[in-house]
């Protein structure tokens, strides 16, 4: 698992794709920070630089790692390099875990770059952004990061080509980070008041993005910009419970799609 | 318990995979002795791939079994693969690699020394070409590359999907000599090709599919003596 792991690094952080990323992900963080403090209104909690890196993370990192994971493996499987891997004495199991491992190092490390940047601004320009909550959101982003690149995984073993892997990728991506909060948005009006709050509290278990923002805001003593309506889900969410479901959803997200991953390349990467 | 003959090593019976009623192979059944040379041929399509990726594990089977020493054995089992090596079929390696880093990869993940990794990239004549990136071999270099791959386990079965498949004539007769070299060492190597000239010149047996089915396995010697009188290959295969 660890040649695996290494050799999938090493291949990640050749890629120009990797290095563009990176790129863009630091000038948008670092611009962020930046513009964010020269306002004068940065404050302790959730104000306009949290809001917009946020979004950014909320925006990027699932479409950078489903894209990389998916298009990566897809295209090794093209190539005919996984169903090499496959022929060796490695069960599969140190294969798609190596793989990940190797993945989500080069992809955490452009996040830790970009924040790495951010803070550097930070610490040059000034200002009240306090430094826990970029590393509370560095964590997030990497939460984040972990549960895409096994959707990615999946998604890389189950297209045939990198083309597909392409498609579903970017279906994923639209409908988790687009398109699912309007169709609950619709959802709404067609519920009956005394569902609504129990819909929603589902409706963010069931996309991780959602329950990577929902999340931060709360950590970031942001809950009022859910509104009154909602406060019992905020005061929920942000208890025991609440937490403790967090960390378990986030679990489930991640390791779900990777025993799925096992499971077909056990079944076979070619056998459709 | 399989009943074998006295060098028969490996016996695959009724193997079959079934894509669509009108995409299958079926009931294919033969034998791979130890050491030989054993050739697969057919046309595009016949089956070749697809039986090579049920015999190494890639692909599971519809139906049918493969015995090893009259054992039956799972191609998908870690023992198995132990066994054998494989050169896939137009294997395109990570561009931004070179070749040394393609070919140690491989060697790290069966705990093969360096020095097994130099002396296959000499065999293939990549030695001098090491540290080029894999973007800039051309494609018979990348299909010696590959060959380099399967060459560098101390296994006895070696499994190799249309070798010489972009290799110039140079290197078409380097890969006879190898070979017949890796035969002489005690294994077994079990190609598929399209050059039935080639099959003449090299295999000991040699097995024919179309559309799925294996239409005939026999030793070369048998195949092209018919009657007492020599019939090229082609000439017993397609007439």
């Amino acid at each position: 698992m660890r040649h695996i792991a290494r050799q999938q690094l090493t291949l990640m952080m050749r890629s120009h794709w990797l290095a563009g990323f990176g790129l863009l992900f630091s000038s948008l963080a670092v611009m962020v920070a930046f513009l964010g403090n020269t306002g004068g209104t940065g404050f302790d909690g959730f104000n306009r630089m949290t809001a917009s890196l946020l979004n950014i993370n909320l925006l990027l990192i699932p479409l950078l790692s489903l894209l990389i994971g998916s298009l990566f493996l897809s295209g090794e499987k093209e190539d005919r390099g996984l169903t090499l891997l496959l022929t060796y004495p490695i069960s599969p199991w140190a294969v798609i875990l190596g793989k990940y491992a190797g993945l989500f190092a080069a992809v955490w490390s452009v996040l830790t770059f970009g924040y790495g940047a951010a803070l550097l601004v930070i610490f040059f320009v000034g200002g009240g952004v306090s430094v826990s909550l970029l590393v509370l959101f560095y964590m997030y982003s990497i939460l984040l990061a972990a549960i895409f690149l096994s959707l990615a995984m999946m998604i890389g073993i189950v297209a045939k080509t990198r083309f597909q892997a392409l498609g579903i990728s970017l279906i994923v991506w639209a409908f988790l980070v687009l398109f699912y909060e309007f169709i609950i948005m619709g959802l709404s009006i067609f519920i009956v008041k005394q569902l609504l709050l129990p819909m929603l509290t589902v409706s963010i278990f069931l996309n991780p993005v959602e329950l990577i923002r929902v999340q931060s805001i709360l950590s970031l003593d942001g809950a009022s910009v859910f509104g009154p309506r909602l406060y019992d889900l905020t005061i929920w969410a942000d208890g025991l419970i609440g937490k403790t479901l967090f960390v378990f959803a986030v679990l489930l997200w991640t390791i779900l799609p990777v025993l799925y991953s096992v499971y077909r390349t056990k079944r076979g990467v070619e056998d459709e | 318990m399989l009943r074998m003959n006295s060098k028969e090593w490996i016996r695959i019976e009724g193997l079959a995979k079934h894509y669509s009623p009108t995409k299958k192979i079926t009931d294919i059944s033969f034998s791979i002795d130890k050491p030989e040379i054993f050739a697969l041929c057919g046309g595009n399509g016949a089956g070749k791939s697809t039986l090579i990726k049920m015999l190494t594990g890639i692909m599971k089977p519809t139906a049918g079994m493969v015995f090893m020493d009259g054992k039956k054995v799972e191609p998908q089992s870690k023992s198995f693969k132990k066994l054998f090596s494989y050169m896939p079929d137009e294997m395109l390696f990570p561009r931004q690699l070179t070749g040394l880093e393609v070919l140690t990869f491989f060697a790290r993940l069966r705990g093969i020394s360096d020095e097994k990794v130099t002396e296959a990239l000499h065999q293939v004549g990549l030695f001098d070409v090491r540290d080029m990136q894999i973007k800039q071999y051309s494609k018979g270099m990348q299909q010696r590359l590959s060959l380099a791959q399967a060459l560098l386990p101390d296994v006895p079965l070696r499994i190799l999907d249309e070798p010489t498949n972009g290799l110039d004539p140079l290197w078409v007769y380097r890969f006879k000599e190898i070979i017949q070299e890796e035969k002489r060492q005690g294994r077994t190597i079990f190609f598929t090709t399209h050059i039935l000239s080639l099959v003449e010149e090299l295999a000991d047996r040699a097995g024919f599919m179309q559309e799925g089915h294996l239409q005939y396995c026999d030793s070369v010697e048998s195949l092209v003596q018919k009657n007492g009188v020599y019939t090229p290959l082609e000439k017993v295969f397609f007439n």
